[in-house]
């Protein structure tokens, strides 16, 4: 009564707004209902969970009580709460790879515990507790990827280069774009279908040369989860997955630092006390340097290019036991650049041009308890965007005395400020209720371009901005019912406003669980998602070049529903971790450019007027369907995982292939993934995978024919042209109808951990050798036909050879890195 | 002293990375470019490739017919059609009649007079290679259906360099309708040349295209709208007779505007031939264009239209 009394409290305090009042009222009246039900006395048991020695608080640990067999899991920021009978009771705090603390307790009143675990958990031991919320047979929530963070550190990677995302890629259910890029593809969607939140700021670009690696700094990141299908309420936005991402808070007790040392990047990671327990900082930072060791090679009259780096920082401050605050931001860029100039007789020539696009974000959280059982979060973000192309040419006659110029600059964006507000509440034991609100103020620009030639004068077509607001409201609740069924239904209503149109709609969600025997469970979800913007990806590649879009009164935004069911069990004996799911999903309204459409196309910048990204784009119908199967092993000497995916992915566009179905680019059959850790000993570990699929769907042309148009033009007799017009083509059978080779490859990976001293103080140093792509497979980047000349006695003839590129060979790298 | 084993070790280490450089350096010779293998072509055959476009206005009926060429295949290994095949059409549900093949338009032909085209009809083509290909498609000739077309009037500017530019405005309005109707419109001049050398023969040169400034060549409508063109031609010719740069001289006669009405293969065909063109092919990175075929079992297009010429203004050497 006294929690309800709390609540009815609060939502008077929002009655004169009339949206955020029914809100309240929604969740008042549930409260009621739910309070007054049940008499047996309840104490709740709340705090925080840290990691001992640093405070950084932990996401998802578990809290139990075996006797009572009623559990919880620590949020996002670390905060548990678990109501339990007025008695004896014996609560168990655990988190994979730590050491788990038990606590007896006599339980008369509310309690506020903190509780820090020791991550310095033998690697010999593997644990095995009753962790029920933990195991994946036990949770609700499907289609859910926790991305193991330490495991990803000692995983092979290209160059060197630990990259998150291509960890994702090793996952069921997550497919990789071309050869080495770091876009993914989950459950037919493409990559403007991932919803990429760090510290609640949505991210657009998440890529570094030119989608060779991820803008995500290992070193800086705490936790990272990967939602495919099963949705919860308190997400939206994107149809296909949420890749949900929290930086490290910083060590509250210790200034301490890690880094490393690459073969093309370097990256230093400093966090420490502001005020010892209280407040503490994180700085972490990453940057090439390729360009500054080739820059004494090159002369001054021609030299390029290529730099990234990328900058993660945050601040937190314990105000009291009850509040925090949080800043945090990201920064990062990528340059490409060349400059030429040359010098001939009479005349002078330079030009110089590149592309460079950045990520910022930015987000301030408050986080308040309210009582035991109601904790809340409210988040301001801030996030944008920017590309540029630029290229100017300067011609200089100095016979004549006469110049020419060309300059031309084009840049596209997004801009974002949002406000967040999210309530968690454990009104009981096997309750756990969310829900919030979100506003999101989305300004595009998405294309501008000023271009001048001598010859047309100055062309301007200014940026066209976008405005549009998106908000959502959800409701969710995880029920328990006893032992073995959880369920977690959850309602979503979105709602965009732009260029004088509304768009709204319900999105509902379900998650089940259904324990059918000891440790195995049969799961099943459902969920429809709508999104508002929308990325216009030429072949999706991912290139940088890649255009951002709004939803219009033109263009719908897109929508999609998917079912997906499963199985689940947890083979405690020996660690592991098995699933099977399957998964249906259809989209509608899904954009892609018309053929031949490029974001970039002047041929006569008198007319460019008339050109717009919207005349450019077209849009469809998606069907995704397919099997996942995961056996994974996350702790112990040998840890790691097998995938396998089965799926099918097919597109309809009635501008594309003449309207009639065909596979999507990034269709492919099968998918495996093996991927091993092992630890040699003490000081060595050696990790490799194994990943193979097989071939993505390409527009292949496949022979020329003589193309032959009705000519128009009449002839003496007034007798239209005898002479018709003949051009020769390519002939294409059906969009995306040919298949690549399959992709392979082996990456293997041996460390060497060794504990040193310098400058007086312990470090820890690991020395990296590695090699991507152990076997140098000639995996397909792009194919392209090649005309061959056979000469034979009446002359000679042609006919075309298919020729593939392949970028990547065998890549050993060696990185040094260190902790202190 | 120093520890026998540490020393073993770095040895190990440095042959390690040595053997691992030249992995590299020996495995890159013909792996970043190399033919494409354990992969399946689809459409390697040859395909039959049948061009016609049929009118109530012409006053022969032509069918082009030849073969694709698959890239894996040389070029001169394909054999032409010519006119090894056998070619009928017919209106729908009435009788075919074969065209023969004619060795100067290198086409399968029939004058109107034998088969007249009529508005509002359908048609049937049926071709069959000697080699056993077969091929069919349908078409539709539409009726005539647009209410007006007006013009601006026809401006001319001269350079300093003795080149002619004419500018042309027109608009189209088509009936309103409740069906998608299709339409190619756009402008020609027709130009003579006197010949000086000695007789000052007046001799026909031909007819060349407007450039279409303002406006799409193809469009389509269905509620009658107003659709507004601009044609602009340049040329070495002039109106008057007097002299231009060339030795001879090349008057222009008249200029027309035609309309067609056509049915959808015609439009998306051309549509998509224009789009080919415009966009260009053969780059890995952009979406290809596929020309649009309603060929059954090959390629190329059957199509029906039906055309007006609108002359606006006729020359001659007395009343230039």
């Amino acid at each position: 009564m006294q929690l309800c009394t709390q609540l009815a409290t609060h939502s008077d305090t929002y009655m004169k707004k009339p949206f955020i009042a029914l809100f309240f009222q929604v969740i008042v009246l549930f409260s009621t209902i739910t309070c007054l039900s049940g008499q047996t006395t309840r104490y709740t048991i709340s705090g925080y969970i840290y990691e001992k020695g640093s405070r950084e608080t932990l996401v998802g640990a578990n809290v139990y009580e075996p006797n009572f067999r009623i559990g919880s899991t620590s949020n996002t920021y670390g905060f548990y709460s678990i109501t339990l009978p007025a008695d004896s009771v014996e609560v168990i705090f655990s988190y994979v790879g730590y050491v788990p603390v038990i606590k007896e307790l006599v339980l008369t009143e509310n309690l506020r515990i903190d509780i820090e675990l020791d991550p310095s958990l033998d690697l010999q031991e593997v644990v095995v507790t009753d962790e029920r919320l933990t195991r994946i047979s036990q949770t609700a929530q499907m289609s859910r990827l926790d991305v193991p963070i330490q495991q990803a550190r000692n995983i092979p990677s290209l160059l060197g280069e630990k990259d998150m995302f291509k960890v994702l890629q090793l996952m069921p259910g997550v497919q990789s774009g071309t050869e080495g890029t770091s876009g993914f593809y989950v459950r037919g969607g493409g990559p403007d279908q991932n919803l990429i939140i760090l510290d609640d700021a949505i991210v657009y670009n998440a890529s570094h040369l030119f989608g060779f690696f991820s803008v995500f700094n290992g070193d800086a990141v705490k936790n990272m989860q990967l939602f495919k299908g099963g949705f919860p309420a308190r997400f939206g936005g994107r149809l296909s997955s949420v890749l949900d991402i929290q930086m490290k808070d910083g060590n509250k007790q210790k200034f301490t630092g890690e880094g490393g040392i690459g073969l093309i990047s370097s990256r230093l990671t400093l966090e420490g006390p502001i005020i010892k327990d209280k407040a503490s900082f994180l700085i972490s930072g990453r940057r090439t340097y390729l360009d500054a060791l080739t820059r004494p090679f090159m002369s001054d009259d021609g030299f390029g290019g290529y730099f990234f780096y990328d900058l993660n920082s945050k601040i937190n401050f314990d105000i009291d036991p009850n509040n925090r605050i949080f800043v945090s931001s990201y920064m990062g860029r990528d340059k490409f650049f060349f400059k030429d100039e040359y010098k001939g007789q009479g005349f002078e020539d330079s030009s110089e041009g590149g592309l460079f696009w950045q990520n910022t974000t930015a987000t301030v959280r408050w986080n308040h308890i309210f009582s035991d059982r109601l904790f809340a979060n409210a988040s301001f973000v801030f996030s944008d965007y920017l590309l540029e192309i630029y290229s100017k040419e300067r011609y200089k006659d100095l016979i004549y005395n006469e110049t020419s110029a060309f300059d031309l600059t084009y840049n596209s964006g997004i801009q974002d400020v949002g406000l967040k507000y999210d309530l968690s509440w454990h009104p009981r034991s096997n309750h756990h209720v969310r829900a919030g609100m979100q506003f999101l103020h989305h300004r595009f620009t998405p294309s501008a371009i000023v271009l001048r030639n001598e010859d047309i004068g100055r062309f301007e077509r200014n940026a066209e901005v976008h405005r549009s607001l998106e908000s959502g409201i959800y409701l969710e609740d995880e029920i328990s019912f006893g032992d073995y069924l959880k369920i977690n239904p959850g309602l979503r209503f979105s709602h965009l406003y732009t260029d004088g149109k509304t768009y709204q709609y319900l999105e509902p969600r379900f998650n089940s669980n259904l324990v059918i025997y000891p440790q195995v469970s049969w799961k099943a979800s459902f969920a429809a998602m709508s999104q508002y913007v929308h990325l216009l990806s030429t072949t999706g590649i991912g290139l940088p070049t890649d255009l951002w879009v709004p939803t219009t009164k033109k263009i719908a935004p897109q929508r999609t529903w998917q079912v997906a069911t499963g199985f689940a069990w947890d083979w405690l004996a020996r660690n592991l971790e098995f699933s099977v799911e399957g998964y249906y999903k259809e989209s509608t309204d899904i954009i892609g450019y018309k053929e031949g459409a490029s974001f970039l196309f002047i041929e006569d910048p008198e007319n460019a007027e008339e050109f717009s990204w919207e005349d450019n784009i077209t849009s469809g119908d998606a069907w995704a369907y397919g099997l996942e199967f995961l056996i994974q092993r996350k702790a112990g000497r040998f840890s790691g995982w097998i995938g396998y995916t089965l799926s099918w992915i097919e597109h309809q566009f009635d501008d594309l292939n003449f309207g009639e179905k065909f596979w999507a680019r990034y269709d492919r059959r099968h998918d495996i993934s093996l991927v091993g850790i092992y630890e040699v000993s003490e000081g060595i570990t050696f990790s490799a995978t194994w990943v193979y699929a097989t071939g993505n769907a390409i527009d292949l042309g496949t022979g020329r024919f003589p193309v032959i148009t009705h000519p128009v033009t009449v002839n003496d007799e007034g007798n239209q042209g005898n002479n018709p017009w003949w051009y020769s083509a390519n002939v294409y059978d059906k969009k995306n109808s040919f298949r690549a080779a399959s992709y392979q490859r082996l990456d293997v990976g041996l460390q060497f951990h060794k504990d040193i001293t310098r400058f007086g103080y312990p470090v820890k140093r690991t020395i990296e050798l590695g090699a991507y792509n152990a076997y140098s497979r000639k995996n397909p980047f792009f194919y392209y036909w090649e005309d061959r000349m056979i000469y034979n006695d009446y002359g000679y003839e042609t006919n075309r050879k298919l020729m593939q590129v392949s970028i990547f060979p065998i890549i050993p790298s060696i990185t040094v890195n260190f902790k202190f | 002293m120093i520890n026998p084993l540490m020393k073993k070790r770095n040895y190990t280490l440095s042959l390690f990375l040595v053997a691992l450089m030249l992995l590299i350096f020996t495995g890159c010779e013909d792996f970043f470019l190399s033919e494409a293998e354990n992969v399946d072509i689809p459409g390697s055959e040859p395909q039959l490739v049948v061009n016609s476009f049929i009118s109530p206005q012409d006053s022969l009926i032509k069918v082009y017919v030849h073969r694709s060429i698959p890239h894996t295949v040389a070029s001169g290994e394909v054999a032409p059609v010519n006119g090894n095949a056998d070619v009928y059409m017919a209106p729908a549900g009435g009788e075919f009649i074969q065209l023969p093949y004619d060795n100067n338009l290198q086409a399968f032909t029939v004058p109107a007079a034998v088969f007249p085209i009529e508005a509002g009809s359908y048609y049937q083509l049926k071709v069959e290679s000697f080699e056993g290909e077969m091929v069919e498609a349908e078409c539709f000739v539409p009726e005539y259906g647009v209410e007006d077309v007006a013009f601006e009037d026809v401006r001319i500017i001269y350079d300093n360099w003795g080149g002619m530019e004419m500018l042309l405005g027109w608009t189209v309005k088509p009936l309103k309708t409740t069906e998608t109707n299709y339409f190619r419109t756009g402008g020609f001049v027709r130009s003579y040349q006197i010949n000086d050398y000695g007789n000052n023969d007046t001799v026909f040169v031909g007819s060349q295209e407007l450039w279409l400034e303002r406006g799409n060549e193809f469009f389509t409508d269905e509620e009658g709208a107003l659709y507004n063109f601009k044609g602009e031609f340049y040329g070495w010719m002039n109106f008057d007779g007097s002299s231009g740069q060339n030795e001879t001289y090349q008057t222009i006669d008249s200029v027309f505007v035609f309309v067609l009405q056509t049915d959808f293969p015609y439009y998306r065909f051309h549509q998509s031939v224009e789009d080919y063109f415009y966009y260009g092919d053969d780059f890995p990175f952009a979406e290809s264009v596929h020309i649009y075929s309603n060929i059954e079992g090959g390629l190329g297009a059957f199509g029906g239209y039906n055309r007006k010429d609108y002359m606006i203004r006729a020359f001659t050497p007395e009343n230039k």
